[in-house]
C-alpha cells in the first residue's frame, strides 16, 4: 500500500510518505526508550465499520489520541500501559498492549448507554437528563421485515404503545395507541413529527364507496410515504411532561422521527435488497362442499331449513378462499449515500418497495428520494434542507363491509356455496340458485371491482441557525407538505352490481397540504459547575389544507375503457363533485430545562395554542406542564453501590390537548347537494343546513400524571425502567346525538371524561458480553386500565355496526371505552331441561340465553358487557445472539385481555339464508339429540329467539403471542472497498399463538368508525407470513 | 455570516407576523355562508330541501313493510331487513327498532326543519311578494303534511315549529296536535296553486293539500270534515282514475291524473324505490301474469322476501279483477322452472312496482301517497260512517270496482253499516296493497290488534297502535318517560 503513495505524484502522496517516514521513525526511537508505538484499526461490532474519530488512551494519562478517518491509530505507550478505547454509544474497552504493535479493536454498541442523544421536541437533551417518558429507539431496536413503513416494525416495542396492522392487507393503514385511548369522537392518533415538521396525516382520498359495491375503508397509511430505511432514531414521547410542547396535539402522545444525517469523512454507500414471499398466516375453516352438504341436508332433516333448500348430491368442491389468495411476491432495494467535507454534510438515498398482495389485485409499489443536506459549524451557523418526496402505486382489491349485493369478494368467499363450480358450462361465472342473486360470484367480484390509486408525497424542511453566542440561537425554521393522490375504480359489468350500471367507473383525486413557519429563541449554557440551563421559546404558525374532486360514469357500451375514458358512458348519469377545507393553528411555545449539580433537574415547559376550528370564545388554550428528575446514582451516598449505573427518579405533571375534530363546527352554514328534490322526473339542487352550530366549542384536554424510574445496573448489564400513569381526558369533544326531532343528528360539544392508567416496565440485559459471543434479551410490558367517567346527559351510547351488527359495543361510564355489549350464552337447551314460560319457538338444541329480567323472552334488558377491545397488558419480546460473524434476532410481541366481534360466527349462528356457508366447527359438531353438547346449537331455527348477534360465542378473547421476526445474519467483511456484506434471512409472523377461530386477533375492519371503540373482524384480509432473504452492502 | 442573520431575522419576524388571531378566522370554502337565504335561489333551494325530506325514495319500501307486516296482508322474511321486520310481525318491537327513526321520524323532521327554515327566511328575503306567499304556503303544507304523517304513527309528538325552540321539547297534546295539523294545511291552501298550475309535478298544489286533508280527517273518524275535503279534490274535475289498473304504476305512466300526490322515485342511487328488489322470489325471470317484464342480470333480488298473506290473497277474484294481475303467484325462474308460489303459506309477491329499466336495487316507480281512488274511497268511507250504505257512498267504490273490472255493490250486498264498513276494507285491501295504507285503515276499523291476535300475535295489546317515540329521540330528549310510547 505505501508502495502505491510513493507511486502518487502529488502533494498528498508526498506528505503522506513523510508523515510515514516520520512514524517509523518515531517507533524507532520509541523502541529504543522500552516504549511502543502501537497501530491499528478500531471498528464496531454491529455493523462491523471502522469508527473515526475513537478516543484512544494509556490508562491513568492524558497520553492519547483519536482514530482517523478510516479508523486507524497510533500511539506510543510504554510497553506495560493499558489502552484504553472509548467512543461515545459504545462500551469502554481495556486491553493491555504486551509486545505487540498492533492492536485492532472492536467496539460493541451500548444500547443503554447515557451519553446517547435523545430528540424531544423543539431539542434534544442527554438521556440521561430526560426528565420525562421518552422511549427512544434506534433502527436496531425494530423489528426488521418487509414493512412499508416504520409504524409496522415498532410494533411491540415500546411499552405503552400499542399498534395493531388493521389487515394484512400492503400497506394496509395502521392502529397507534399511545397509552390507551382518550377521546370518543375526535382522533385517537399520535402526533407524527419527521424532523421536526409535524406531519398532517390524513389521507388525501377517502374510501367512498361506489354505487353501493363494496369500499375498501381501509385506507392505506400516509406514512407509507416515507422510506424507513432513512430513519436515524425514533422517539415516542408518552407523558405530559414530554407533549405538552405540542399542546393541542400532545393528548395521544408523540412520535418523533429522525432521518439520517451524513457523517464528516469519505462518502459511505450502503446498499440493501430484499426479496420474499408472503402466504396467507391464517384462512377461515369453514364447511367443506362435503361438509356443507351433509351439515345442510342433516339440518333438513331434523327438521331446519326448507326441504327446497336441500344440497344436491353432485357437489363440485370449490375452496373460495383459495381462489382469493395466492402466493406473493416482495422485493425492495435501498440505496444510501452519505458524507461529508469541510463544514457541509449530506444523505441522499433512493427506495424502491414492493409488495404484492396475497389477495389477487392488490399491491402497493413505491419509489423514494430523500436528501438531507446541512452547512454547519457548531455553536456557530447551521443551514439545510430535507427533502422527501415519493410515489405510491396501490392496487386496492375488493375488500369492504357491504353485505348481500354489495359484498366484498373476501365476504361472498365466506359465504358462497362450496358446492358449484367458480364457472358454469357456458364458461360463465356460476350463479346458483342456491345463492339467489342477493350474493354474486366471489371470483367476478374479485376480478371486477377493483380500484387503482397513485400517490405523490412530498415532503421537507428548510432551516437556518444562526449562534447570537456560543449560548444563545436563533432557529427558523419552513417546511410544506403535500400529498396527492388519485384512486381510479372499476366495476366490470361482469359483477352483479356492475351489470345493473352498465359498469360504473369512478375517478377521486385529493390533495393534503401543510406548510408551517417557526422561530425559536434556544439557550444552552452550563452556568458554572452546580447550574446547567437549557431553554427554547417560539412561536410557530401552521396552515393545513384539504381539497378533493370526485366523479362517476356509469352506462357504458362496451367495458373496455374502463376509467380511462370515464366520461364515455350514458352521460345522463354521469356525476361530479368536489370539496375543500382548511384550518390553521398559530401557537407560542417555551421551554426550561434547569440542571443543578447535574443531579437536581427541572423541566417546565408551556404552549399556547390558537386553533381556527374553534369559535372566537375559546380559540386560544394553554398546555402547561412541568417536570423533575433526580439523578440519585449522583449522589455521593450511592457511590458505594458501584454495581449501580443509573439510578435516576423522574415525575411529571401537565396538561395536553386534543383538536383532531372536524373543521368549521362552529359556524352555522349551509351546504348544497346536486342531487336533490325530485319534480316532474327532475332533480333539483338543494341547499340544507350543515349542523348545529356550538360556538363555545373548545379543547379537549387531558391531564397527566407519571412517576417512573430509569435504572442501569452492573456495568450497564441490566437496564430499564418503570413507570406509572394516570391520565385524565376532560372536556372530551364529542359528537352528541341531538333529538332527531331538531332535524340534525349530532352536533360536537364539549362532554365527559375518561381515565387512562397503567404500568409500563422496558428491561434489556446483556447476559453475555464476550468478544466473540454475545447475548441480549430485552422484554417491555404495559398495562391500560381505560375507564370511562361521564358521557354527559346520555348515560351511555351505543356504537359500533357493521353488516348485520346494529351496535357492537356500549360506552357506559364505569367501564373500558371499548366495552362489548351483548347476550350471554349459558349453552344450549337440552331435551330435559324445563323450558316453562319460554315462547314455543325455543326448542332444544337452541342457545340458552341468560335472562337477566328472568321474563321468559330474551329481549334489549338482557345484554351485559362482554369483554374490552383494549387489552389488559400487551407485551413485547425481543433477543439477539451474535457469534462471530453469525447473528440471530428475534421479535415477539404480544396482548393480553382483550376481545373482538367475529363476524364469520355472526353468520355462522345467523346466517343471511340458509344455503351461506359457515365456519366448520360450530356446524359440524352441531347439537343433536345424540349430541347433546353445550357449545353449539342445533342451527334448525337461528332466529328462535330472536337475532342476539352479539353474544359470547360471537365476541371471542383476542389474546395472542405473535413470533413477529426472527432474522438471522452472516457478516463478511470483504475488502478495502467493500468494507461489509450481511446475508440475511428473516421470517416474518411466524406464528401466532391464540384461541381466536377468526383471520386474525388483530384484526380490525373498521378502523375509523369504531377505532376509537370496538374492534371488529369483518371478513379481514387475512394477514401474511413472510419469508425473505436480503443483502446489506456497504461501501 | 451577516446574511444568516438577516434571513433568520427576517424568517422570525415574519413568523411573528402571521401569528395573529385574525389569521385563525378560516374560510369554509365548501359550505355557503347563511346570508344565503337572503336571496330567493336560496330560499327556494331551502324549500326543495324541505320536499326532500318528504320525498322519502329509497326508505318507502319501509314506510310499505311498517304499515302492512303488521296486518293481516303483509309477510316478511329472510335477509337482514327481516332482522326488524320479524320484530314488527311478533309485535315484539321496542323504540330501538331502527326503522322508526330512520325511515319514518328523522325524515319527517328533517323537512320540518327545513319549512321552519322557510318561514323564519321568508320575511327577510328578497323575494317578490308572489313568491313569498307561494313558499310561505309551500312550508306550511309540508309541515301539515309532515305532522299529519308523524301523528299516524306516533300519536302527538313535539311540534317543533321554530327553530329556537329548546333542544329538549315536550310532546304537544292530542288537541294541540289535531289543531296545529289541521290549522297548517288549511292555511296552506289559499296561496297553493290549483291542480297541474303548480311549476312542476310534484310540487304542492290545493288539491294534495285538500286530500293529505281529507285522509287526516278520515283517519281521526272527523267524517263529515273528511267527505267535504274529498268533495274539495273531486270538485277540481282534475284528477280521475287511470284506466288499467296493471299499468297504472310503471314508469312510462307516471304523472298520471290519478296520482295526487307521490314519492317520487328514479332508478339511480339515492332515489331508487326498492320495494321490488325485496319483492321478487328467488331467481325470479319472468311470469306470465306480467309479460311485459323481465327480469335482467343487474337488477337486484334481494335475500329479504317481502311476501303478502294466504288469507288475504285468497280473497282476489283471480279470473275478473285487474288489480290480482300485479299479485306474483307463479313464476318462471332463472333455470327455466316454474315456481308456483300459492304452494309456500303466506308467499305471494305485489308486483306493483316492476320496472324493467332496474338498476341495482332501484326501480324508478313513484310510491303513490295518495291516489284519486283513495279519495273517492275515502269520501265512500266517510258517507257510510255518517249515514250508513245510500247509493251514492256505493257510486263511489264502484266506480273503482269497474276499474278493476268486478262487478258493481249494491244495497243488497251492504246490507249495514257495519257489513259495508267491512266490504270497503276488503276493497282497500285489494286497491292500496304494497301501499303502505294497511295499518291506518285497521286501526279506524278497530281490527288492527284483534286481528294481530288472531294471527297467533298474543303480545299485541292496546299499546301497539301506536309506534313508540324512536330511542334516538328519548336518549336525548330527556323529556319521555320510561313508558315506550
Amino acid at each position: 500500500m505505501h508502495k502505491l503513495l510513493l507511486r502518487k505524484n502529488n502533494s498528498a502522496g508526498r506528505l503522506r510518505l513523510l508523515t510515514f517516514v516520520f512514524v517509523l521513525l518515531s517507533c524507532m526511537a520509541a523502541r529504543a526508550q522500552g516504549t511502543i508505538t502501537v497501530t491499528g484499526t478500531v471498528t464496531t461490532l454491529d455493523t462491523g465499520e471502522s469508527l473515526p474519530g475513537a478516543s484512544v488512551s494509556q490508562q491513568g494519562t492524558t497520553n492519547g489520541t483519536v482514530t482517523d478517518s478510516d479508523g486507524r491509530y497510533s500511539l506510543a505507550v510504554p510497553t506495560d500501559a493499558k489502552l484504553v478505547f472509548s467512543f461515545i454509544g459504545y462500551l469502554e474497552q481495556q486491553v493491555e498492549v504486551g509486545n505487540r504493535s498492533v492492536v485492532d479493536m472492536v467496539l460493541s454498541p451500548d444500547l443503554t448507554t447515557l451519553g446517547e442523544i435523545v430528540v424531544v421536541g423543539y431539542g434534544s437533551v442527554k438521556k440521561s437528563d430526560v426528565t420525562g417518558a421518552v422511549v427512544s429507539l434506534k433502527p436496531a431496536d425494530l423489528a426488521p421485515g418487509a414493512n412499508i413503513n416504520v409504524i409496522q416494525s415498532l410494533q411491540g416495542r415500546v411499552a405503552g404503545v400499542q399498534i395493531a396492522q388493521n389487515s394484512g392487507e400492503p400497506g394496509s393503514g395502521m392502529s397507534v395507541r399511545v397509552r390507551g385511548v382518550s377521546s370518543i369522537t375526535a382522533s385517537n392518533d399520535p402526533l407524527y413529527v419527521i424532523d421536526g415538521m409535524p406531519v398532517n396525516n390524513n389521507a388525501p382520498v377517502g374510501s367512498a364507496g361506489v354505487a353501493g359495491a363494496s369500499n375498501n375503508t381501509n385506507v392505506r397509511n400516509p406514512l407509507n410515504a416515507m422510506n424507513p430505511a432513512d430513519i436515524e432514531s425514533i422517539e415516542v414521547l408518552k407523558d405530559a411532561s414530554a407533549t405538552a410542547i405540542y399542546g393541542s396535539r400532545g393528548s395521544n402522545g408523540v412520535i418523533l422521527i429522525t432521518t439520517k444525517k451524513g457523517a464528516a469523512g469519505a462518502m459511505k454507500i450502503d446498499y440493501n435488497v430484499q426479496y420474499g414471499v408472503q402466504k396467507t398466516a391464517n384462512r377461515l375453516d369453514l364447511l367443506t362442499g362435503q361438509q356443507y352438504h351433509d351439515a345442510l341436508n342433516g339440518i333438513i332433516d331434523a327438521g331446519g331449513g326448507v326441504p327446497s333448500e336441500r344440497v344436491a348430491d353432485n357437489i363440485v368442491n370449490t375452496d373460495w378462499q383459495d381462489k382469493m389468495y395466492r402466493s406473493a411476491l416482495f422485493g425492495s432495494h435501498d440505496l444510501n449515500i452519505s458524507g461529508g467535507k469541510d463544514n457541509t454534510r449530506y444523505y441522499t438515498s433512493l427506495g424502491y418497495f414492493s409488495q404484492d398482495g396475497v389477495m389477487h389485485n392488490s399491491a402497493t409499489k413505491r419509489y423514494n428520494l430523500r436528501i438531507n443536506l446541512e452547512n454547519a459549524v457548531a455553536r456557530k451557523y447551521a443551514v439545510g434542507f430535507n427533502v422527501n418526496t415519493s410515489y405510491i402505486q396501490d392496487d386496492i382489491p375488493s375488500v369492504g363491509l357491504g353485505i348481500n349485493e354489495n359484498a366484498s369478494a373476501l365476504y361472498a368467499a365466506v359465504s358462497f356455496d362450496p358446492t358449484v363450480p367458480v364457472y358454469d358450462e357456458q364458461g360463465r361465472f356460476s350463479r346458483p340458485a342456491s345463492m339467489g342473486t342477493s350474493l354474486d360470484n366471489p371470483v367476478a367480484i374479485l376480478n371486477g371491482q377493483t380500484s387503482h390509486a397513485n400517490s405523490f408525497r412530498t415532503f421537507g424542511t428548510v432551516y437556518g441557525e444562526y449562534f447570537l453566542t456560543p449560548a444563545l440561537s436563533v432557529k427558523a425554521r419552513i417546511s410544506g407538505d403535500v400529498n396527492s393522490s388519485k384512486r381510479n375504480t372499476w366495476i366490470d359489468p361482469s359483477t352483479t352490481v356492475g351489470a345493473a350500471f352498465g359498469g360504473i367507473g369512478q375517478i377521486n383525486t385529493g390533495t393534503v397540504t401543510h406548510y408551517m413557519g417557526e422561530g425559536t429563541l434556544n439557550y444552552n449554557k452550563q452556568l458554572n459547575d452546580n447550574h446547567a440551563i437549557n431553554g427554547v421559546l417560539g412561536v410557530t404558525y401552521e396552515n393545513f389544507g384539504s381539497e378533493t374532486f370526485g366523479s362517476t360514469g356509469k352506462g357504458y357500451i362496451v367495458p373496455d375503457l374502463t376509467y380511462n375514458a370515464i366520461g364515455t358512458g350514458n352521460a345522463a348519469l354521469n356525476s361530479i363533485g368536489s370539496g375543500r377545507e382548511g384550518y390553521v393553528l398559530a401557537s407560542y411555545l417555551g421551554r426550561v430545562n434547569y440542571t443543578f449539580k447535574d443531579r437536581y433537574l427541572l423541566t417546565v415547559s408551556f404552549r399556547a395554542d390558537g386553533s381556527s376550528r374553534f369559535g372566537p370564545n375559546n380559540r386560544f388554550a394553554y398546555f402547561p406542564s412541568m417536570a423533575a428528575a433526580w439523578k440519585i446514582h449522583e449522589e455521593a451516598f450511592m457511590q458505594e453501590y458501584s454495581f449501580v449505573d443509573e439510578f435516576k427518579l423522574r415525575g411529571s405533571y401537565g396538561t395536553v390537548g386534543n383538536q383532531s375534530i372536524g373543521n368549521y363546527r362552529y359556524m352555522s352554514t349551509y351546504v348544497a347537494n346536486s342531487s336533490g328534490a325530485v319534480f316532474g322526473g327532475v332533480r333539483n339542487t338543494i341547499f340544507s343546513p350543515t349542523r348545529v352550530p356550538n360556538p363555545n366549542l373548545k379543547w379537549e384536554a387531558s391531564t397527566q400524571t407519571d412517576i417512573g424510574i430509569d435504572f442501569s445496573f452492573f456495568g450497564r448489564r441490566l437496564s430499564g425502567s418503570v413507570e406509572y400513569y394516570s391520565r385524565k381526558s376532560t372536556d372530551l369533544l364529542l359528537d352528541v346525538p341531538q333529538p332527531p326531532s331538531t332535524g340534525f343528528g349530532t352536533t360536537t360539544e364539549n362532554v365527559g371524561s375518561m381515565r387512562n392508567s397503567g404500568v409500563e416496565l422496558m428491561l434489556s440485559g446483556d447476559i453475555i458480553r464476550a468478544e466473540k459471543l454475545t447475548w441480549t434479551l430485552g422484554g417491555n410490558l404495559a398495562t391500560v386500565k381505560n375507564k370511562v367517567l361521564d358521557v354527559g346527559s346520555n348515560s351511555e351510547i351505543l356504537i359500533g355496526g357493521v353488516g348485520t351488527v346494529g351496535t357492537a359495543g356500549i360506552i357506559r361510564p364505569g367501564e373500558s371505552i371499548g366495552s362489548y355489549y351483548g347476550y350471554r350464552i349459558l349453552g344450549v337447551w337440552q331435551t330435559a331441561d324445563d323450558r316453562t314460560g319460554y315462547s314455543n319457538a325455543v326448542k332444544p338444541g337452541d342457545f340458552k340465553f341468560e335472562d337477566r329480567d328472568d321474563n321468559k323472552v330474551i329481549d334489549a334488558a338482557d345484554r351485559v358487557i362482554l369483554g374490552k377491545s383494549i387489552p389488559t397488558f400487551t407485551y413485547g419480546l425481543n433477543t439477539s445472539v451474535s457469534y462471530g460473524n453469525l447473528s440471530l434476532a428475534a421479535f415477539m410481541e404480544g396482548s393480553y385481555g382483550a376481545s373482538i366481534l367475529n363476524s364469520a360466527a355472526v353468520d355462522t349462528y345467523f346466517p343471511f339464508s340458509f344455503r351461506r356457508n359457515r365456519l366448520a366447527e360450530p356446524v359440524v359438531n352441531r347439537w343433536t339429540p345424540e349430541n347433546p353438547t353445550n357449545e353449539y346449537p342445533s342451527f334448525l331455527n337461528p332466529t328462535s329467539q330472536g337475532q342476539q348477534l352479539v353474544n359470547t360465542r360471537t365476541v371471542e378473547k383476542a389474546s395472542y403471542l405473535r413470533m413477529q421476526s426472527v432474522r438471522v445474519g452472516y457478516t463478511i467483511n470483504v475488502n478495502k472497498v467493500v468494507k461489509h456484506v450481511q446475508l440475511y434471512v428473516t421470517g416474518q409472523n411466524l406464528f401466532t399463538i391464540t384461541d381466536y377461530s377468526g383471520i386474525d386477533p388483530a384484526a380490525n375492519s373498521v378502523p375509523n368508525a369504531s377505532g376509537n371503540a370496538v374492534k371488529i373482524d369483518y371478513s379481514a384480509y387475512p394477514f401474511v407470513r413472510t419469508y425473505l432473504v436480503g443483502a446489506n452492502i456497504q461501501f | 455570516m451577516k446574511k444568516y442573520i438577516l434571513v433568520t431575522l427576517v424568517m422570525l419576524a415574519a413568523i411573528g407576523q402571521w401569528s395573529c388571531e385574525d389569521m385563525l378566522d378560516t374560510k369554509p370554502y365548501g359550505e355557503l355562508d347563511k346570508d344565503v337565504m337572503k336571496t330567493e335561489a336560496g330560499l327556494k333551494a331551502l324549500l326543495y330541501s324541505s320536499y326532500r325530506g318528504i320525498q322519502n325514495s329509497t326508505p318507502s319500501r319501509w314506510m310499505i313493510n311498517d304499515s302492512e307486516v303488521t296486518t293481516d296482508i303483509g309477510f316478511n322474511t329472510g335477509g337482514q331487513e327481516n332482522l326488524q321486520m320479524s320484530q314488527l310481525i311478533a309485535f315484539t318491537w321496542d323504540p330501538s327498532l331502527g326503522t322508526f327513526a330512520a325511515d319514518l321520524w328523522s325524515p319527517a323532521y328533517q323537512a320540518i326543519r327545513d319549512a321552519n327554515g322557510v318561514l323564519e327566511n321568508v320575511t327577510t328575503a328578497s323575494v317578490p311578494e308572489a313568491t313569498a306567499r307561494l313558499f310561505t304556503a309551500e312550508a306550511k303544507f309540508i309541515r301539515g303534511y309532515s305532522f299529519e304523517l308523524l301523528y299516524k304513527y306516533f300519536g302527538p309528538v313535539p311540534l317543533r315549529t321554530s327553530s329556537t325552540l329548546p333542544v329538549q321539547l315536550a310532546r304537544a297534546t292530542d288537541a294541540e296536535m289535531r289543531s296545529f295539523i289541521e290549522s297548517e294545511l288549511i292555511a296552506a291552501i289559499p296561496d297553493l296553486p290549483n291542480p297541474g298550475q303548480e311549476e312542476s309535478f310534484g310540487r304542492a298544489n290545493k288539491g294534495m293539500a285538500y286530500a293529505v286533508l281529507a285522509k287526516y280527517y278520515l283517519n281521526t273518524k272527523q267524517w263529515q270534515k273528511a267527505a267535504d275535503a274529498a268533495d274539495a279534490v273531486m270538485n277540481f274535475g282534475y284528477y280521475q282514475l287511470f284506466g288499467e289498473f296493471e299499468h297504472m304504476f310503471e314508469v312510462a305512466n307516471e304523472g298520471n291524473k290519478e296520482m295526487i300526490m307521490v314519492i317520487p322515485c328514479l332508478n339511480i342511487d339515492g332515489y331508487g324505490n326498492w320495494y321490488s328488489a325485496g319483492a321478487l322470489p328467488a331467481n325470479f325471470k319472468t311470469t306470465p301474469q306480467i309479460p311485459g317484464f323481465t327480469w335482467v342480470t343487474g337488477m337486484a333480488n334481494f335475500a329479504t322476501q317481502y311476501r303478502l298473506r294466504s288469507a288475504f290473497v285468497n280473497t282476489y277474484d283471480f279470473t275478473n279483477d285487474s288489480r290480482a294481475i300485479l299479485i306474483l303467484r307463479s313464476y318462471v325462474n332463472t333455470s327455466g322452472a316454474t315456481v308456483n308460489l300459492m304452494a309456500t303459506a303466506d308467499n305471494a309477491r305485489s308486483m306493483k312496482y316492476w320496472d324493467n329499466a332496474t338498476a341495482g336495487n332501484h326501480s324508478g316507480n313513484d310510491v303513490p301517497v295518495i291516489r284519486y281512488a283513495d279519495i273517492l274511497l275515502t269520501k265512500a268511507e266517510a258517507l257510510n260512517e255518517l249515514n250508513g250504505p245510500t247509493q251514492e257512498s256505493l257510486d263511489l267504490i264502484n266506480a273503482v270496482r269497474r276499474r278493476a273490472g268486478i262487478a258493481d255493490l249494491t244495497l243488497a250486498d251492504a246490507t249495514d253499516k257495519d257489513v259495508y264498513r267491512d266490504l270497503i276494507l276488503r276493497e282497500r285491501g285489494w286497491e292500496f296493497v304494497a301501499e303502505g295504507k294497511r295499518r291506518e285503515d285497521l286501526l279506524r276499523r278497530g281490527t288492527f290488534i284483534s286481528l294481530a291476535q288472531a294471527r297467533g300475535v298474543t303480545t299485541a295489546s292496546e299499546k301497539h297502535k301506536l309506534f313508540p317515540i324512536p330511542q334516538a329521540e328519548r336518549d336525548v330528549n330527556k323529556i319521555w318517560g320510561t313508558d315506550d310510547y
